[in-house]
């Protein structure tokens, strides 16, 4: 247990080192460098987190099981290139266990559908984005619930972000600075793309977030997971 | 001497990060060039033994690589328009020649770094993966590994209710919205069938003693002398390339024109140990096929 939360100092001593160094080592994409940092460093903390506190084998498993249907549901509508449910499923859980299993599956989500579909420089900026998109989700569970409109505004929300965020990194990297003709350039081509996510989060939102959120509340009833002494504001 | 399958896993995680965070963030020409060098041998080495965990045509990929190459390359002086020598103008804005150089220096980067990743599964295999962050993230750890056996359980699963669906006649429907619709059944379906199964298998765990103290991984690595011989010589190399990216010698202005410092001593150093870490993983194939050979024409 020391030795385990030794290394975790170390490596919160060691990031924002890191950070500043990088930085000043590589001026010229120093930009690019703070923003994977701090997208590395959002995961940080709240991998921490979930690793230090106590969580059933059966919550794991459940969470294990989420974050595969969101990489098989890549799979299963691979028919519709771009169409995936990656982002309703991380918002439904968030929605029905919490801002931290919200966070927990969607960066994991990007991290291994990335195992499937080709890791790359994306990869933290994916995680960090869907993490996030779940982390927020799990605190705005109360309003998203109550209303359908509310939810798809979320759906449509999550898909522009996402792509905002690639498209800002991309830049940052490939010029070193925020070349507005670049991120302009880069947004206009992917738009179809923006639009597609933002369309299939709506869609997949709407479909599964009900029958998926049935599911998850009955096994929270059935077997008592997810049941944290902390969370008295309980949506229900 | 230097064989990463036998080396600790540690090793050639070092190699990678180092590798692909100069490559990303250097920003020189001097170090992306020989960073793709040093993949594109790797991987055809492998490619040629049959050892290289991706499926795909080989000629499909290169093919997508010079596409992207080119694309980037040509695309970049209508992003950025510094440089001093136009070439045309688009619309009214310069298309130069520094810019065009520039998007094929970032051509070069963007699939050394691409190629690096895909050096990356060959490696640190997945089971190095879990030994190395299993200790300090276990449970992120178990999510991972326990993920990569659902996925494909779970498709399997998708694919027998698929079929059990096809065969009532409601899955090939050719009506789009039908076919969502039976779609979106199997994914409920598999839902449920999952949750109750990640239910049991969580209660199989606990029976089994999972999260009690002492626990033990799959695969044992013993970080050893020759380890560390590795590991220093990995991180010299690095600190050598630091040093030399540090005094901004491998530094390049690219606009208005291409200037860059002429190269002393350090820089040429720096140069020539960046090269060496990015062939490592090659030589050492290299020198483990010569070896093979030699000891089987000896027999």
């Amino acid at each position: 247990m020391t030795r385990r939360r030794l290394t975790f100092v170390l490596f919160f001593a060691l990031i924002p080192t890191v950070a500043i160094g990088g930085a000043l080592l590589f001026r010229d994409l120093h930009y690019a460098w703070i923003s994977l940092c701090v997208a590395v460093l959002t995961c940080l903390p709240i991998w921490y987190d979930f690793e230090r506190r106590e969580t059933g084998s059966s919550e794991l498993m459940v969470l294990s099981v989420l974050t595969s249907l969101s990489v098989v549901g890549r799979f299963l509508f691979a028919w519709l290139p771009g169409f995936k449910p990656v982002t309703a499923i991380t918002v439904i859980t968030a929605m029905w266990l919490g801002a931290e299993p919200g966070f927990i599956v969607g960066s994991l989500s990007a991290l291994l559908s990335n195992f499937y579909f080709g890791q790359g420089p994306w990869t933290p900026f994916q995680m960090f984005s869907w993490g996030l998109l779940g982390g927020l989700a799990g605190l705005l569970a109360k309003p998203l619930r109550r209303s359908k409109i509310r939810l798809c505004a979320y759906g449509v929300f999550a898909g522009v972000f996402f792509s905002l965020v690639m498209d800002l990194w991309s830049t940052f990297w490939m010029d070193g600075e925020f070349n507005i003709f670049r991120y302009s350039g880069l947004i206009k081509a992917a738009l179809p793309i923006m639009i597609e996510y933002a369309v299939s989060n709506v869609f997949f939102l709407l479909v599964l977030a009900n029958p998926i959120g049935e599911k998850l509340d009955r096994l929270r009833a059935k077997y008592g997971l997810f049941r944290e002494p902390d969370r008295a504001d309980d949506p229900r | 001497m230097i064989t990463f399958r036998q080396r600790h896993p540690s090793v050639p995680l070092a190699l990678l990060l180092s590798v692909l965070l100069l490559t990303m963030f250097g920003q020189s020409p001097m170090l992306t060039v020989p960073a793709f060098a040093g993949a594109v041998l790797f991987l055809t080495a492998i490619g040629i033994r049959g050892l290289s965990p991706d499926s795909g045509s080989t000629l499909k990929s290169v093919l997508g690589y010079l596409i992207l190459w080119i694309l980037v390359t040509v695309t970049n002086p209508l992003f950025s328009t510094g440089g001093a020598t136009p070439l045309a103008f688009v619309n009214g804005r310069p298309y130069t020649l520094e810019a065009l150089l520039y998007g094929a220096h970032l051509g070069t980067m963007l699939i050394a770094v691409l190629l690096w990743f895909r050096c990356e599964r060959s490696l640190v295999p997945e089971e190095n993966r879990f030994f190395l962050f299993g200790r300090i993230a276990p449970k992120l750890a178990l999510l991972i590994s326990t993920v990569l056996r659902f996925v494909p359980l779970l498709r399997r699963r998708a694919a027998a209710m698929r079929n059990a669906q096809t065969a009532v006649g409601v899955y090939d429907d050719p009506d789009w919205l039908n076919r969502t619709k039976s779609h979106m059944t199997t994914m409920s379906a598999l839902t449920t069938w999952s949750l109750e199964h990640a239910i049991d298998a969580g209660a199989s765990m606990k029976a089994r003693g999972y999260g009690l103290p002492g626990r033990t991984t799959y695969r044992t690595c013993r970080f050893g002398a020759k380890d560390a011989l590795c590991m220093i010589a990995v991180v010299a190399l690095t600190a050598v390339t630091v040093l030399s990216l540090a005094r901004g010698g491998l530094h390049y202005d690219w606009y208005p024109s291409i200037t860059t410092k002429r190269p002393d001593g350090i820089d040429r150093a720096g140069v020539i140990a960046f090269s060496i870490l990015c062939l490592m993983p090659f030589l050492s194939y290299l020198k483990e096929e010569i070896r093979w050979s030699f000891y089987r024409s000896k027999m």
